[in-house]
């Protein structure tokens, strides 16, 4: 099968700083991938190359064969969305008017949302658990709740491609659980989840797929299992984590893995 | 409730203006209006030719041309306020941050010390209010193209710019006539609005603010911030330009028809966020309409309340500014 999303070779810097050098990745329908690096390694500016929103200095990037560049903004929303992490806004719009959102590249200049958009909007929330949101303001709601609202959008918006950007930053433990497990759901019906994220564990525990940065390139791609280990972390991070696994949890025939670091032991 | 909103405030509108109408020195029963409207419109009504005549040079000549800036006036400002509050992320804006208002007067003043004609002034004032936006604009793109901060900094400095030319031209007007002239206009007055005048700007006026209410679904976006409104599918540079040129087209124009009125870009927004929510599709008709009632019955009160006329920038100001300071408790639930 021929890849989704396909970067060659792509280099990109703000001013004199490069932040990607010669970047080159496949992305294949229905992964779900987790980028993981330390601050400032480039995964963010990775996420907003793929949503066209930087252009990298060099090299290209195709989206189903075609160059990223030759879509419209309507286009490529039709296609991939963006969840970034969670945010306050200014304006108090409801939970439903912010799901709504994601219909906006189904417009026109003079269009305006239909009955159409409005089920859809619903059917987002509904799947997402957040229907009884629908009437509260954005900017009264938890983080975790405001999150879920944003994946809603994205899922409104009908996009293949989901593109988040530490998705679960600034939740509580409840909260990152609960969305990991969504995500996990969404992932399950065969839609692509490309994230970066500063915890190895929940790369462990969401990803087939997970790619290391540092300083700009990449240093390993691959399952979790291979991907995740104590030589890596102390790559990419310089501390001592063991990756252990777990197989004694009562009633669970699967195995778990999890990072724990040298000190704690 | 929100359904009936538009509709509610277009009747009121209209109920106002009906109102504004029968006020005045003259006082005219609104039977009297409707009949004829009657018997212009329709022809119904047999009207004695004595008082067709005082009919019409007091609603048409008079009356109509003033009513008719003043809900322009109010709509424009209201809504070039709100469309700026959204694209600036800021619900602390107005319609002058970008520098509209400073160039627009300094462009009438001016045209009032070079020329005698009320057209070149009335040009110059246009010319001038573009001239002082593309400025900021310019500003903007020269260090960074794409960066808000950075345009609302243009705007700063080329409202100061113009606001200090402004000085210039009038310290240099002669202090007999040219400088009260100039002083007169720049307190906001609809008292000088004239027929010609409103058949020529109303057009223009209708169509930016009618335009400006169709991008409500886009400014929502764009409110959450320029990367998510452009993975929506926004061309975020070309809707901020197209909101920037229709805002400074009708915001020049109120300065056009009737000088500086102030606060009005302000504090509309924020009254009608309380009435119909932070959902620009809603709250741009809304504000409108909203902007436009407010300014037409200040402009009764500048012109009724006393036995001589109070300049209607100045009520703009002093009655919009406590109303404001009793509903900011309200008014700040809706964006903190």
């Amino acid at each position: 099968m021929s890849a989704l999303i396909q970067t060659l070779a792509i280099s990109f810097a703000y001013h004199n700083r490069k932040v990607l050098h010669e970047v080159t990745l496949d992305f294949k329908q229905g992964e779900v991938v987790s980028l993981l690096g330390p601050n400032g390694s480039g995964k963010t500016t990775l996420l907003k190359i793929l949503l066209g929103l930087l252009k990298p200095q060099s090299g290209s990037v195709r989206f189903e064969g075609r160059l990223l560049q030759s879509y419209a903004r309507n286009e490529l929303a039709q296609r991939i969305a963006y969840v970034p992490q969670v945010h306050r806004e200014a304006f108090a719009y409801t939970v439903a008017d912010v799901v709504l959102m994601g219909r906006m590249p189904y417009h026109g200049f003079f269009s305006t949302y239909s009955a159409r958009d409005r089920e859809i909007a619903e059917g987002a929330m509904a799947r997402l658990n957040i229907l009884e949101l629908q009437n509260r303001a954005y900017t009264e709601i938890s983080g975790g709740e405001r999150q879920l609202t944003l994946i809603a959008r994205a899922v409104a918006q009908g996009a293949n491609v989901f593109i988040m950007d530490e998705p679960v930053n600034g939740l509580d433990y409840g909260n990152q659980m609960r969305l990991l497990a969504d995500i996990n759901g969404l992932a399950k019906e065969g839609l692509t989840f490309i994230m970066t994220t500063h915890f190895p564990d929940h790369a462990l525990m969401t990803a087939d797929r997970v790619i290391l940065f540092k300083e700009g390139t990449v240093i390993a791609d691959g399952a979790p299992e291979t991907t995740i280990t104590k030589e890596t972390l102390h790559a990419l991070y310089r501390i001592d984590v063991h990756v252990a696994t777990i197989t004694a949890i009562p009633g669970h025939t699967r195995t778990g893995r999890v990072c724990v670091p040298a000190w704690a032991l | 409730m929100k359904r009936l909103a538009l509709p509610l405030l277009a009747l009121l509108l209209l109920g106002v203006a009906l109102v504004s109408l029968s006020l005045g020195k003259y006082q005219l029963p609104i039977t009297d209006i409707c009949q004829f409207a009657g018997w212009k419109i329709f022809g119904l009504h047999e009207l004695s030719a004595a008082k067709q005549s005082l009919l019409a040079n007091i609603l048409l000549d008079i009356r109509l041309p003033r009513i008719l800036a003043a809900i322009l006036i109010g709509a424009a400002l209201a809504v070039s306020g709100t469309a700026f509050q959204a694209l600036f992320i800021n619900p602390l804006v107005s319609p002058g941050l970008l520098g509209v208002l400073a160039g627009a007067s300094f462009g009438a003043a001016l045209g009032m010390i070079c020329a005698e004609n009320w057209l070149v002034v009335q040009c110059s004032t246009l010319v001038f209010a573009f001239v002082a936006v593309g400025v900021a604009v310019t500003i903007a793109h020269v260090f960074q193209a794409r960066s808000i901060i950075m345009l609302v900094l243009g705007g700063i400095i080329s409202g100061a710019f113009f606001t200090a030319s402004l000085s210039i031209v009038k310290y240099a007007a002669d202090p007999t006539n040219q400088l009260p002239a100039i002083v007169y206009w720049l307190m906001g007055n609809l008292s000088a609005v004239d027929g010609d005048t409103m058949l020529l700007v109303s057009l223009p006026m209708l169509l930016g603010i009618v335009v400006l209410l169709f991008n409500g679904g886009r400014l929502n976006a764009m409110s959450m911030g320029e990367e998510e409104a452009q993975a929506l599918g926004i061309n975020v540079g070309r809707v901020r330009m197209i909101v920037i040129v229709l805002a400074t087209l009708i915001s020049a124009l109120t300065v056009v028809i009737g000088g500086m009125i102030g606060w009005v870009g302000l504090i509309i927004p924020h009254i009608c966020r309380m009435i119909v929510g932070p959902d620009n599709r809603l709250l741009l008709p809304a504000a409108a309409l909203i902007g436009a009632v407010y300014l037409l019955v200040v402009d009764n009160v500048s012109r009724l309340a006393f036995s001589f006329e109070i300049p209607t920038g100045i009520v703009t100001s002093l009655i919009g500014i406590p109303f404001f300071v009793l509903v900011l408790n309200n008014a700040h639930r809706s964006w903190r």
